[in-house]
């Protein structure tokens, strides 16, 4: 069985094993990411093997089952694949999973190359199935978003039939056994530290045996960095490279025995964790002591400028913060002296019209937001606030209730959020905010799919993880069983249309109650298909105020030579800019576009 | 200089929705057919919505999916305002094949050598196919190019296997016009 929420770079993973029919295989997108742990633990209660898959920031939600499974422990094996994104290039942090591992007692592995997370997979199975704990595989997103060949068996081994022994002093273990069962799982953790296994994860990448008394401690992506720019210096055959692919429990003095007394460079993202681990028995350079610097990616140069400082102390005198250099252009990064470009929403995106709608109706709101595409928001100054996954709608009742009793003028607030995370997290948000009274404004943008992550289906569909019929939930129902009895629907390509029922749902706000307004249409990547005509800018009209290219951010959309153009191979004809126009310059075309 | 046996360094700079990572998969399938090692790597997310993408490609042996700055064998740019995304990967020897007329070459690229500009884009519409404008630089990198590892049987083989069935011909089309009608002026 396997379970998972999409998130960058994670989403592949389950989208794989949908593509893998199997009759005794269930998958599922579940609502969240402590859901899914849980669902899969039952699984792995029941004997089965079973995953679950999220990113770096999913684990925050799924830290509550994962911290008292550790304790459990599993009966089949059970991976919980977490997703890193050192960068961060699509995520609120770049927080480092192996914190974690250590804080919750789970095993945790760190591959280097997908052919690496590959061979992973099995030794996490036996580890799991042999000590009965979960354990967590890390791949950072250069192992997600990255290919090689990978060479698979033929045929898969089919798993044993499920069964469920009851025992109830570990399965709901009490206070008193949960003592017990600590102490197991440090115990657990103390064999594994000195597992065969385990330790054969230690490994010389390069140099075993080098006459260099410095060496490279390293694990995960930046070890096959130190691994190509040590051959490129030609460095190899001298310095030793020891990479630790068993990250938790991690054994310091396995690894000092290793590296005979070296000095040492460690090599790791994110965070300083064998660093830390290592100080009392070598001498350490690191991020602690501001060889590397303690953010961002770690990349070949970030790694290349460390090596030749490490190995040729005097020649490279750029160390700490100035290795600084990012190399990719993750969201609204752009190297310097670039033409990078930053993202905007698709051209006939529906939320641009939503968003629109709200700047209209309640100008001056504080506009809280959520975690998707529609964080892009941003560009049409209708996002104020980005915190994680359904704090829309909490902080808008924070912001409601900080202002209740200012005696000022009433201020408006307004949460946005979409169908797949409003599902997510924003239900038990909404009830909170009804059962407390407060009452501001909440649009669901409703496009039918989790839009950001590459289209995966919601509840709200009904659709399932391999494309079969479930059960479908819609959004009002949940939402008037919320308790809310102001509930708009409206279709954002009638922008006309929405914008009145925004501006009635403001009305209500200011009146005490809380207001939902649901912009419904598809997605324009999912559907393709086209809207309208591409409007025509009228010439005489168009004062070149540039009101439509400076505040929608539209992509089809240009000045040329100064005068405003629609761009008619990039524009699907959603027809907002004609209602955007102060001047009534752009104007439906009747014709065919 | 890089050592006997290093890779060959591929970066790919374009913006989303211009199948950079299409590009970037036909190369790693090529690479495949003829028994070459490969790894790719790319930037998704945010970066999907218009943003600035590039990709990174090593055919041969190497561990990491990226690349120090300044190593690039070959530069490939897709749009024309990302070239200067692209060119600090690109090292001392490396080439560009350039999406555009010779007469939009930003001006770093006007005093390299070893710039191929290339009018993809009409040629891929010249076949009825606008954003096949991608494997016209593949087709014109595997004619121009003297060290580029990839020959055009595997590359042909590659698009017949990952392209969707209905781009299949015009993608092969394109892929041809970008190896015999070259911009170069």
């Amino acid at each position: 069985m396997a379970a998972a929420y999409p998130g960058t770079p994670s989403t592949e993973v389950l989208e794989s094993l949908s593509r893998y029919r199997a009759p005794d295989l269930h998958v599922e997108w579940s609502v969240n990411e402590k859901i899914a742990l849980e669902v899969a633990s039952a699984a792995s209660y029941a004997g089965l093997r079973s995953a679950a898959v999220m990113k770096q920031v999913g684990l925050n939600v799924a830290l509550d089952p994962l911290m008292s499974l550790a304790y459990t422990g599993v009966e089949g094996g059970l991976i919980v694949v977490v997703a890193d994104d050192p960068g961060p290039h699509s995520s609120q942090t770049e927080q480092d999973t192996r914190l974690l591992a250590h804080a919750a007692g789970v095993p945790l592995l760190d591959p280097m190359t997908p052919e690496e997370a590959w061979q992973m997979v099995h030794l996490a199975y036996h580890i799991s199935e042999k000590y009965r704990v979960p354990v967590i595989l890390r791949p950072v997103l250069r192992v997600c978003h990255a290919r090689a060949p990978v060479p698979l068996p033929g045929e898969r081994t089919a798993g044993g039939a499920p069964s469920f022994r009851r025992e109830v002093n570990r399965w709901a273990a009490t206070p008193g056994h949960r003592l017990t069962l600590h102490r197991e799982l440090n115990e657990k953790l103390k064999l594994l530290g000195t597992d065969s296994r385990v330790l054969d994860t230690y490994r010389f990448l390069a140099g075993a045996g080098g006459k260099s008394q410095r060496a490279v401690l390293a694990s995960g992506v930046p070890a096959a960095y130190a691994f190509d720019i040590l051959r490129l210096m030609d460095a190899d055959g001298a310095v030793p490279l020891l990479v630790a692919g068993v990250q938790n429990p991690f054994n310091p003095e396995h690894a000092a025995r290793l590296l005979q007394g070296r000095d040492l460079l460690v090599l790791e993202e994110t965070g300083p964790f064998m660093e830390a681990r290592m100080r009392h028995l070598l001498r350490v350079s690191g991020r602690l002591d501001g060889a590397l610097p303690s953010e961002g990616e770690m990349t070949p140069d970030t790694v290349s400028l460390a090596l030749r400082s490490f190995l040729q102390p005097g020649t490279a005198v750029a160390v700490g913060r100035a290795v600084e250099v990012r190399t990719s252009t993750g969201a609204g990064e752009t190297p310097s002296g670039s033409g990078g470009s930053a993202p905007v929403l698709c051209a006939g995106c529906p939320h641009r019209s939503s968003f629109w709608a709200l700047k209209k109706a309640m100008p001056g709101a504080i506009f809280t937001g959520d975690i998707g595409c529609y964080t892009l928001g941003i560009d049409l100054g209708t996002v104020d606030t980005v915190l994680c996954m359904g704090a829309s709608i909490s902080q808008a009742a924070g912001f409601y209730w900080a202002f209740a009793s200012d005696p000022g003028e009433k201020q408006d607030v307004a949460a946005v959020i979409g169908d797949s995370t409003f599902y997510h997290a924003g239900v038990p948000a909404l009830i909170n905010a009804v059962h407390q009274g407060a009452a501001f404004v909440l649009m669901i943008l409703d496009n039918a799919t989790t839009a950001m992550t590459g289209g995966q289906p919601t509840p709200g569909t009904g659709i399932l993880a391999g494309g079969q019929k479930g059960g479908t939930i819609p959004l009002e129902e949940v939402i008037r069983g919320c308790g809310v009895r102001h509930l708009a629907v409206s279709d954002p390509c009638d922008h006309a249309t929405l914008l009145s029922r925004v501006r009635e749902a403001a009305a209500a706000a200011r009146s005490g109650e809380m207001a939902v307004v649901i912009s419904r249409s598809p997605c324009v990547l999912e559907t393709g298909e086209r809207l309208g005509p591409a409007p025509l800018v009228d010439g005489e009209l168009c004062d070149a105020c540039l009101l439509c290219v400076e505040q929608m951010g539209c992509p089809a959309i240009a000045t040329e030579d100064g005068s405003v153009r629609i761009l008619a191979d990039l524009c699907p004809g959603c027809g907002l800019c004609v209602h955007v126009c102060p001047r009534g310059a752009i104007l439906e075309s009747g014709g065919e576009g | 200089m890089k050592p006997a046996g290093a890779p060959y360094d591929i970066v790919i700079a374009g913006r989303g929705g211009q199948g950079v990572l299409y590009l970037s998969r036909i190369l790693g399938e090529a690479a495949l057919v003829q028994g070459l090692a490969v790894r790719t790597t790319e930037t998704h997310g945010m970066a999907m919505r218009g943003g600035s993408v590039l990709c990174f490609v090593r055919i041969g042996s190497a561990l990491g999916p990226l690349f120090p700055r300044g190593s690039a064998d070959l530069l490939m740019v897709l749009h024309p305002a990302e070239a200067a995304t692209g060119h600090p990967y690109l090292g001392p020897g490396g080439v560009v094949v350039f999406n555009g007329a010779s007469g939009s070459l930003p001006e770093f690229l006007r005093v390299r050598e070893g710039v191929f500009p290339v009018d993809a884009e009409s040629m891929a519409r010249s076949v009825g196919n606008p954003r096949g404008a991608n494997l016209a630089l593949v087709g014109a990198a595997a004619s121009l190019l003297r060290d580029f590892p990839l020959a055009p049987p595997s590359i042909k083989e590659a698009i017949v296997s990952q392209g969707p069935e209905r781009f299949r011909t015009t993608n092969l089309e394109v892929f041809r016009l970008g190896q015999s009608g070259t911009g170069k002026d």
